[in-house]
């Protein structure tokens, strides 16, 4: 068992290392786009901009995603295709351990990965709250970044666990990452033209309610109804997410105690 | 583990695929010896080793490890089995020493000391990438791993196939000190007859998913012989006293599978020794009966 977790771990750092450099590259090609964007020069950026707690807001909440998708992409994603690919899946076989053995030293490492992702974004956001946010008055429409990047670098984590379990039983079935790549993109699809129809019908909601144009209240309004909406359903998503990995862990079993070959 | 007479029973294994039948394959490795087993690209050689191996459950049949069923007591029997197969099955990113860790935990009798002398004799480098391994480097680093758990059984597919001939001979000197232990067994496919010829104690052809023969290697030398007759004299000969024949304009050669038995039926001819690529060859060609 823990000379599967070595192997993982060794093949991970290597993943980790080639895609945390590119996503920190593109990191900060990303924030210095948005930097151009807001203040068309940065050279002009003025000193005691009131709005410069953009800068923050930006640069933290790339500096997460960074880290999320960086976590993300170490993930097992990238170690099982190259299993198939060098005949380690079949050497394996020919080793004395079992299929739960191999099945739940990946899964393991996935969900420990996710948490650690999950744990980042909160100490990032808390030590952000606790530094700069606590001692600054902030505009409605920037405390409603600030959140709405917190809940979506904190979502990436159950989100892409779920994808990583449904992916994991595809590829062992289909020993084919295009096959399991396409399936998980129909969902992934599924899943954003759903979010897209809530935060539309939420903007609905508010546009009913409200005449004229986008004011602080629309904010505090969005602000509100998408911590309500998470307060609701985020227990579902982590429920959703251990009953996937549960599921997950036994078929990958079966498929590999049934040798598909 | 208990006592046995052979290191692998195979016993009526089939497997049936789209297009391709493993048909009833039965044999013994006895214990101490090595194992050819012979047979041309796709006639079921690396089907039949997965099978033992458990990497491919078969329809029909059982097959005997160390006298262990080779399916309910897996886990038991993989610690002192060791598998080589054609291609490296490790990752290009990883290295020797690496390796060594991994491997330190699987195996219960693994030894860093016998490993790292392996890497030594073979002059492999250990933190190197393997994806900057030549092929016979990988192949001796898959053999280091394979030696270095104090296996008893050794099952190679095609694992000396691509190797240049030096490369080879180091290789099969390493297995003949490998088998000086009286307990270790080797069973190695390929379809590099002369190899076998040099090594193997006993042989066993398969074509088509089917067993030909199996047996020591010597006993079928001495067996078979290629008889050779002028090809006017060939029709003389029942068709049903040679396995195949192979016919030139002036010439017709066929392999006997009972030298004593044709010499005294056609005193005429002449019957030399032969080859295991030469009966495999005959054997293939069994069906079309008369080729050239």
């Amino acid at each position: 068992m823990k000379g599967l977790l070595y192997r993982e771990l060794y093949l991970k750092k290597k993943s980790f290392l080639i895609s945390g450099t590119s996503m920190i590259i593109f990191m900060i090609f990303e924030i210095l786009i948005s930097l151009s964007f807001e203040y068309g020069n940065l050279a002009r950026v003025p000193e005691t901009d009131k709005y410069d707690i953009r800068l923050i807001i930006y640069f933290y909440g790339n500096v997460l995603n960074g880290l999320m998708l960086t976590a993300t992409f170490a993930s097992d994603h990238n170690v099982l295709p190259s299993d198939f690919q060098s005949k380690w899946q079949l050497y394996s076989y020919t080793l004395p351990i079992t299929e739960k053995q191999y099945v739940g030293v990946k899964m393991g490492l996935q969900i420990a990965g996710g948490m650690i992702s999950m744990i980042l974004s909160m100490l990032s956001y808390a030590l952000l709250k606790l530094l700069i946010l606590n001692h600054m008055e902030i505009a409605p429409q920037d405390a409603f970044l600030i959140k709405a990047t917190f809940y979506t670098t904190l979502l990436i984590c159950p989100i892409s666990t779920m994808i990583e379990c449904i992916q994991m039983p595809l590829i062992y079935r289909f020993k084919n990452k295009n096959i399991a790549s396409v399936i998980i993109m129909i969902i992934s699809m599924l899943f954003s033209f759903s979010l897209t129809g809530i935060f539309s019908k939420m903007a609905k909601d508010y546009a009913a309610t409200h005449s004229g144009n986008v004011d602080d209240g629309f904010y505090e309004s969005l602000k509100q109804q998408s911590a309500n909406f998470l307060n609701h359903w985020v227990w579902m998503l982590l429920l959703g997410v251990i009953v996937m990995i549960i599921c997950s862990y036994f078929a990958c079993v079966s498929i590999l105690k049934r040798r598909p070959y | 583990m208990q006592d046995y007479e052979n290191a692998i029973s195979v016993n009526g294994i089939t497997k049936k695929y789209d297009g391709f039948t493993l048909d009833q394959i039965s044999f013994d490795l006895a214990k101490g010896s090595i194992m050819g087993f012979i047979g041309q690209n796709g006639a079921g050689k690396s089907t039949t080793i997965n099978t033992i191996l458990n990497i491919i459950k078969p329809d029909a049949g059982n097959i005997k490890i160390f006298g262990l069923d080779h399916q309910k007591d897996e886990i038991e029997i993989k610690q002192h089995i060791s598998a080589v197969f054609d291609e490296l099955p490790f990752q290009d990113a990883l290295n020797a020493n690496q390796m060594n860790i991994i491997l330190k935990e699987i195996f219960h009798e693994w030894n860093s000391q016998t490993y790292f002398d392996f890497l030594d004799r073979f002059q492999l480098p250990r933190k190197k990438n393997f994806g900057q391994f030549s092929k016979g480097m990988k192949m001796k680093l898959q053999i280091a791993c394979a030696l270095s758990h104090n296996a008893d059984l050794l099952i190679m597919d095609e694992a000396t196939t691509g190797l240049d001939p030096v490369v080879r001979n180091e290789i099969l000197d390493i297995f003949l000190e490998y088998l000086q232990d009286e307990n270790h067994s080797i069973l190695m496919s390929s379809h590099i007859t002369t190899d076998l010829e040099k090594i193997a104690d006993s042989v066993t052809f398969i074509d088509k998913g089917k067993i030909l023969l199996t047996g020591y290697k010597d006993d079928i030398l001495q067996t078979h012989g290629l008889m050779k007759v002028g090809r006017s004299d060939f029709d003389q000969i029942a068709k049903t006293d040679f396995i195949s024949a192979r016919l030139s304009e002036y010439n017709a050669e066929m392999l006997v599978s009972d030298r004593q038995e044709a010499k005294k039926k056609y005193s005429g001819a002449v019957i030399d020794s032969t080859s295991l690529e030469e009966i495999m060859l005959f054997y293939v060609n069994r069906i079309k009966k008369e080729w050239h």
